[in-house]
C-alpha cells in the first residue's frame, strides 16, 4: 500500500530543551499529512520540531545511527502513525513528500525500519517530488539497456581512485543485459555530447557533489584547467535526452565526498527541473555497499521490468545482508520524480510507432505540466479560459498517446 | 504636474581660484536671478565616505542622513540662494506647480574644496522647513552639465523600446541579475502586453552582442549589474565602466568612452540608465596625485558631454548600490516613464519615493540615483496617448496569458530540438501540433487587438524560402492611405531575399534593407476606396532559413506608422517562425 507523508512549514516554535536559534525564533515546525493510494487525505498533525532538529544537528556530527529512525519515526503526529498502523495488513511504501532539504535530509529509511519492527511488517520508504500532472507512461526500454557512467576527478579536488569506484560498480553489471559506456573525466559538454550520441537510458554519475544555498551541485570539470566546475540540477536537465529516464548519484569511496549532501539536495531540485527518477546516496558508504548494492540493484531492474522501487528494495536488502552491522543499506534511496517508481519499461521489442508515441507523450505531458504550473501561477479567471483550454488540449493529447502506446503493445 | 523651474549654476569662480560662485540661472520669481557669491562650505571628504559606507546605515539612521543633507545644502548654496528657493517653492506652490530643481555643474580639472563638485550628494539636501527636496514629487532635484536644456523631446509613437544589458560575469560578487530581470518585466509586464513598450535582453551581455543589438532602434539602453572606476586592460588612465562579460563569461569592462563611441553610431538611444554600483562615481586619486580628469569622465557625465549628439539623459548610480533598492527604483521608474504627460525627473522622483518605501527609514538609497539630463520641457520622450490605444485590463490580462501561453510552447519546442535527430523525426506530429497551438494563440492576441497589422511566420527547413504575409486587419471600414515599418530579422537565422506584392496590393511595396531592417513603405493602400471590416494581404517577405537553432525565431514589426483619414491606432503583431533541418 502507498502512503504518502506530506511535511509543510507550520512556523516557529519554541523548543525548551535546545538551544536557542540564533534567529531566536525557535525550530520551524512541520504539518504532516497522509494521504492513501494518492486519494484519501487524512487529517494533519505537527510533526515534534525539537526532534527533527536534533536529529538534523547530529547529522552534521556523524552518520545516522539506527536510533535516529527511531527518533524520526516517534516524531511523527500520533494519529499519523495511528492511521499508519491501521494499514499495516501488508507491505507499506512509506514516500515521503516535502521540498525542504530540512526534511528532506533526514535519514527517512531509517524510520521506516523503525516502523516495520514496530508494526512487525516490512515498511519501505522513498522519497517523492510531486508532479502537477500524473507523468506520461514509462519509456520501452529494449535490451541491453544503455547505462553512462560519468565519473569526474577534478585536480583540486581530493582525489579519487577513478579506476578503483568505477570497477566496483560496473563489475556487478550483467554485459549481456546492460551496455556499459564510461565517460571519464566529464566536462558538461563532453557529458551533454556523450549522452546525445549514446542516448543512455540510465545516467550514473560517480564522484564528489556540493551544497550552497540549498542546492544540490555535480563536481564536473573545467574543460580548460580540469578544476572543479559545479554544475546544477538545472543545467544537467537541459542537456538530458528523453531517453534517460534513471539518473543514478553515487558518493565516491575512496575519497570523502566534498559534501555529500549535494547529491540529495540535487536529487531533490523542484519539480519544475526536469530530471528523471533519481537513486542516489545520502551519506557514506564502503567499497562493499558500492559492489553489492548496484549489481543487485541493476539485476533486479531487469527482472522488475524497469520498476526502480522493487531494484531498491532489493539492493538494499543485499546490502544489509551483506553489512550486518551496517546501515550502509540506507545510504541508498530512491528519489520518484518524472517517471515515478517505474520510468522504463524493459520489454524485448518496440516498433517505431510505439516509440514515436511514447516520446511524443513523454513531451506532450512536459507541455501540460508546464501550462498546469502557469495556470496555477495567474489566478483562475475569465482571462485565463484560454489556458484552461490548451492545458486540457494537452492532457488529452497525453491520453490519445497514451492509448496508442496500450494499442500497440497489444498488437 | 506642472513644474516651474530653479535652475542653479554651480562654476568656478573666476576671480577667485580654487572657489565655487553660484549663479540662479532661472527661477519663478524673475527678479531674483543673477550671481549669487560664494556657497557657504565646502562639503566634508568625511561626510562623503561616511554617506558610501552602507554599513553606517544599516537598519537607517536619518539622523546622521539629515546631516549630511544639510551639510550639502551649505555646500552648493549660501543664504541668498536658499531664501530664493524657499520664496520659488512659495511660489511655485501657489500657482499649484511643482518647482524643478536643477543644478548645472560646470566643473574644471582644478577643483576647490576636498570634494569634487559632482560628488557631492546634492540628491540629499536637508533642511528642516523643507525636509529632504529630492523625494518630494513637487521639488524633484536633478542635474545638468549645460547653462540651459538644449534636447528636444523625442516624439514616440509606441512602443518604446528597452534594451536591457544584464551581466554577472564571473569573478566578480554575484550581482542579483535575476531580481533586477524580474523587477523590470513584472513592472513592464502590462506595457509590454499592449506594445507600449517593448523589452529585449542583450543574450548574452557581450561587447560584440551588444553592439549587434543596437544596430536596430532602441529608445532606452538599461545596464544593470557592476559598475566602477579603476584602470581597464593595460591602460593605465582610470576610467568608470560597467562590467559586460566576455565569451567565457569573464568581467569586460566597457569604459564610457567605448559605449559613447557604440551610441553615437546609434542615435534613436535617448536615455541610458544604469543600476550597476558606483556607475556615477569619478576617476580617484592614482598613487597619491589626483587624476586630471573632468567631470565628463565619469560614466554618466561622459555619455552627456559635449559632442554627444544623441543621449539626452542618463540616471546612473552615484554609490554602491543594494539589489533590492535596484528592483524597487526599476519597477517604479518605467512605470512612470510611460506614463503620459510624466516628466523624466518625475518619474525618478517616483522611483525614490519607492525606494524609500521598500527600505528603513533613514537608508540613504534613495539619494543614490542621479538624473543627468539636458531636456526641454522636462520630457525625454513625448508618450502621446493616442486613439484607440487604450485597452480595457481585461483585454490586457488576457494577452498577458496569451503571451505566457506562447513562452511555455516555445520553451517546450527548444526542448523538443535539443533531443537527438532520430527522438525528433519520432516527435515531428507533435511538432507541428505545438506550432499550430502557437500561431493559433497569435491569432487570438490579434482579435484582441483591435486595428493590427500582422506578419504571419511560417515553416521551413534550412536552405527554404520562408514567406511571411503582411497583413492589415481592420475592426471598422477605413480609407488607408500611407503605410510603414520596419522588419527586423535576425541574421543569423535568415537573410533577406525578397518583397512581394500580397493579394489585396496593387504593386509590390517599396523596400530597402539595411542591415537587418527591411522598410516597407506603401502609399495609397486602398488607392482611395474605403476597405470593409476584414483582413488584407497588402505584402509578402521571403527569407531564406540559415539555422535550425533555436528552433523558434520572432520576426518584428517596428516603427508602424498607417494613416487613415480619421487618428486610428493600429497594433503590430511580429511573426514567430519555425525552423527544421536541412533533411539529411
Amino acid at each position: 500500500m502507498e502512503l504518502i507523508l506530506h511535511f509543510r512549514p507550520a512556523g516557529h516554535e519554541y523548543a525548551p530543551d535546545l538551544p536557542t536559534p540564533s534567529s531566536n525564533k525557535g525550530p520551524l515546525s512541520f504539518l504532516v499529512s497522509l494521504m492513501v493510494n494518492r486519494e484519501d487525505l487524512f487529517d494533519e498533525g505537527r510533526a515534534d520540531p525539537g526532534t527533527l532538529m536534533s536529529v538534523e544537528h547530529d547529522l552534521f556530527r556523524r552518520n545516522p545511527e539506527s536510533t535516529d529512525g527511531s527518533r524520526l519515526w516517534t516524531c511523527l503526529p500520533e494519529q499519523i502513525r495511528a492511521a499508519i498502523k491501521l494499514r499495516a495488513d501488508g507491505e507499506i511504501w512509506l514516500k515521503i513528500a516535502s521540498g525542504m532539504p530540512s526534511v528532506d535530509n533526514l535519514p527517512w529509511e531509517l524510520a521506516g525500519q523503525a516502523a516495520g519492527m514496530e508494526l512487525g511488517r516490512p515498511v519501505r520508504v522513498s522519497r517523492f517530488v510531486p508532479v502537477r500532472l500524473p507523468p506520461a507512461p514509462a519509456l520501452t526500454a529494449t535490451l541491453p539497456v544503455r547505462i553512462l557512467i560519468v565519473v569526474t576527478n577534478p585536480k583540486d579536488e581530493r582525489l579519487l581512485d577513478s579506476n578503483r569506484e568505477v570497477y566496483a560498480l560496473r563489475a556487478g553489471i550483467d554485459s549481456n543485459q546492460y551496455e556499459v559506456q564510461v565517460l571519464q573525466e566529464a566536462t558538461a559538454d563532453s557529458a551533454a555530447a556523450m549522452m546525445q550520441s549514446f542516448q543512455p537510458h540510465v545516467l550514473h554519475y560517480v564522484g564528489h557533489s556540493g551544497a550552497n544555498r540549498g542546492s544540490g551541485y555535480l563536481v564536473l570539470h573545467d574543460p580548460n584547467r580540469g578544476t572543479t566546475e559545479w554544475v546544477g540540477a538545472d543545467d544537467i536537465a537541459k542537456a538530458l535526452p528523453v531517453s534517460v529516464r534513471v539518473g543514478c548519484l553515487s558518493t565516491c569511496f575512496t575519497q570523502q565526498n566534498f559534501d555529500v549532501t549535494g547529491l540529495a539536495l540535487f536529487a531533490h531540485a523542484p519539480a519544475t527541473v526536469r530530471l528523471p527518477t533519481m537513486v542516489i546516496n545520502r551519506f557514506s558508504i564502503d567499497e562493499k555497499a558500492v559492489q553489492t548494492f548496484w549489481r543487485v540493484f541493476y539485476e533486479q531492474m531487469i527482472t522488475a521490468g524497469g520498476n526502480v522501487a522493487a531494484a531498491l528494495v532489493a539492493g538494499q536488502q543485499a546490502t544489509a545482508a551483506a553489512e550486518p552491522n551496517s546501515l550502509n543499506w540506507a545510504s541508498f534511496s530512491l528519489v520518484a520524480r518524472d517517471g515515478g517508481d517505474q520510468p522504463l519499461h524493459i520489454g524485448q521489442q518496440r516498433d517505431a510507432g510505439q516509440f514515436a508515441s511514447e516520446v511524443q507523450a513523454q513531451f506532450a505531458s512536459r507541455l501540460a505540466a508546464d501550462l498546469a504550473d502557469k495556470l496555477r501561477a495567474f489566478s483562475p479567471s475569465s482571462q485565463s479560459e484560454s489556458l484552461t483550454r490548451s492545458l486540457s488540449e494537452a492532457q488529452q493529447r497525453v491520453r490519445e498517446y497514451t492509448k496508442r502506446i496500450s494499442k500497440s503493445v497489444t498488437e | 504636474m506642472i513644474y516651474d523651474e530653479f535652475r542653479l549654476q554651480i562654476s568656478p569662480d573666476l576671480k577667485q581660484a580654487g572657489t565655487w560662485s553660484l549663479e540662479i540661472l532661472k527661477c519663478p520669481i524673475p527678479q531674483l536671478s543673477g550671481p549669487q557669491g560664494a556657497p557657504d562650505a565646502p562639503f566634508a571628504a568625511t561626510d562623503l565616505a561616511i554617506l558610501r559606507n552602507l554599513d553606517n546605515f544599516r537598519g537607517g539612521n536619518l539622523l546622521k542622513l539629515k546631516a549630511i543633507g544639510s551639510a550639502a545644502f551649505s555646500a552648493v548654496t549660501n543664504n541668498a540662494v536658499r531664501a530664493a528657493l524657499q520664496a520659488s517653492i512659495a511660489h511655485a506652490a501657489q500657482q499649484q506647480h511643482g518647482l524643478r530643481i536643477v543644478f548645472s555643474l560646470v566643473p574644471t580639472e582644478q577643483e576647490a574644496g576636498p570634494v569634487r563638485l559632482s560628488e557631492i550628494p546634492i540628491e540629499a539636501l536637508y533642511e528642516p522647513r523643507s525636509n529632504f527636496l529630492a523625494p518630494q514629487i513637487n521639488t524633484p532635484v536633478s542635474r545638468s552639465l549645460q547653462a540651459q536644456p538644449d534636447r528636444d523631446a523625442l516624439a514616440l509613437t509606441p512602443p518604446l523600446r528597452v534594451l536591457v544589458i544584464a551581466a554577472s560575469p564571473t569573478g566578480l560578487p554575484p550581482a542579483d541579475i535575476a531580481q533586477e530581470r524580474a523587477a523590470i518585466t513584472d513592472a513592464l509586464a502590462n506595457l509590454v502586453a499592449n506594445r507600449i513598450v517593448e523589452l529585449d535582453f542583450c543574450d548574452p551581455p557581450t561587447r560584440v552582442e551588444l553592439a549587434r543589438r543596437l544596430t536596430t532602434k532602441y529608445h532606452v539602453v538599461h545596464f544593470v549589474g557592476h559598475g566602477g572606476v579603476g584602470r581597464t586592460g593595460s591602460d593605465p588612465s582610470p576610467r568608470a565602466f560597467v562590467f559586460l562579460q566576455d565569451a567565457n563569461k569573464k568581467p569586460d569592462s566597457l569604459d564610457g568612452e567605448s559605449l559613447d563611441l557604440l551610441l553615437r553610431n546609434n542615435p534613436s538611444v535617448r536615455l541610458v540608465v544604469i543600476t550597476g554600483c558606483s556607475t556615477a562615481r569619478l576617476p580617484p586619486a592614482v598613487e597619491g596625485v589626483p587624476f586630471a580628469a573632468t567631470a565628463y569622465d565619469g560614466m554618466a557625465q561622459r555619455l552627456l558631454g559635449a559632442g554627444n549628439a544623441n543621449v539626452s539623459a542618463v540616471v546612473a548610480m552615484q554609490f554602491d548600490l543594494d539589489a533590492s533598492a535596484a528592483s524597487a527604483f526599476s519597477k517604479a521608474f518605467y512605470s512612470s516613464l510611460v506614463t503620459p504627460g510624466t516628466t523624466l525627473d518625475e518619474a525618478v522622483t517616483q522611483a525614490r519615493g519607492a525606494v524609500m518605501s521598500a527600505l528603513p527609514v533613514g537608508d540613504p538609497a534613495w539619494v543614490n540615483p542621479v538624473l543627468y539630463w539636458r531636456c526641454t520641457d522636462g520630457k525625454v520622450f513625448d508618450v502621446h496617448p493616442i486613439v484607440g490605444a487604450e485597452l480595457s485590463p481585461d483585454v490586457e490580462a488576457q494577452l498577458a496569458l496569451l503571451n505566457a501561453q506562447i513562452d511555455v510552447y516555445r520553451k517546450n519546442l527548444d526542448q523538443m530540438a535539443a533531443q537527438p535527430p532520430d527522438i525528433q523525426a519520432a516527435m515531428a506530429g507533435l511538432r507541428q501540433q505545438m506550432q499550430s497551438d502557437i500561431e493559433n494563440l497569435v491569432t487570438q492576441s490579434g482579435q484582441l487587438l483591435g486595428h493590427a497589422v500582422r506578419l504571419w511566420g511560417g515553416r521551413a527547413r534550412v536552405g527554404e524560402i520562408l514567406r511571411c504575409r503582411l497583413t492589415i486587419r481592420l475592426r471598422a471600414p477605413a480609407v488607408l492611405q500611407s503605410f510603414r515599418v520596419h522588419v527586423v530579422h535576425e541574421p543569423e537565422g535568415f537573410d533577406w531575399v525578397a518583397v512581394g506584392a500580397g493579394s489585396n496590393a496593387a504593386a509590390a511595396p517599396l523596400s530597402g534593407l539595411a542591415g537587418n531592417v527591411l522598410t516597407v513603405a506603401i502609399d495609397d493602400v486602398s488607392r482611395g476606396t474605403r476597405w470593409a471590416e476584414q483582413e488584407y494581404e497588402i505584402a509578402t517577405i521571403d527569407y531564406r532559413v540559415k539555422s535550425a537553432t533555436p528552433p523558434t525565431r520572432t520576426i518584428k514589426l517596428r516603427d508602424l506608422n498607417v494613416t487613415t483619414g480619421d487618428p486610428t491606432f493600429f497594433r503590430a503583431l511580429d511573426a514567430i517562425a519555425f525552423m527544421e533541418s536541412a533533411p539529411q
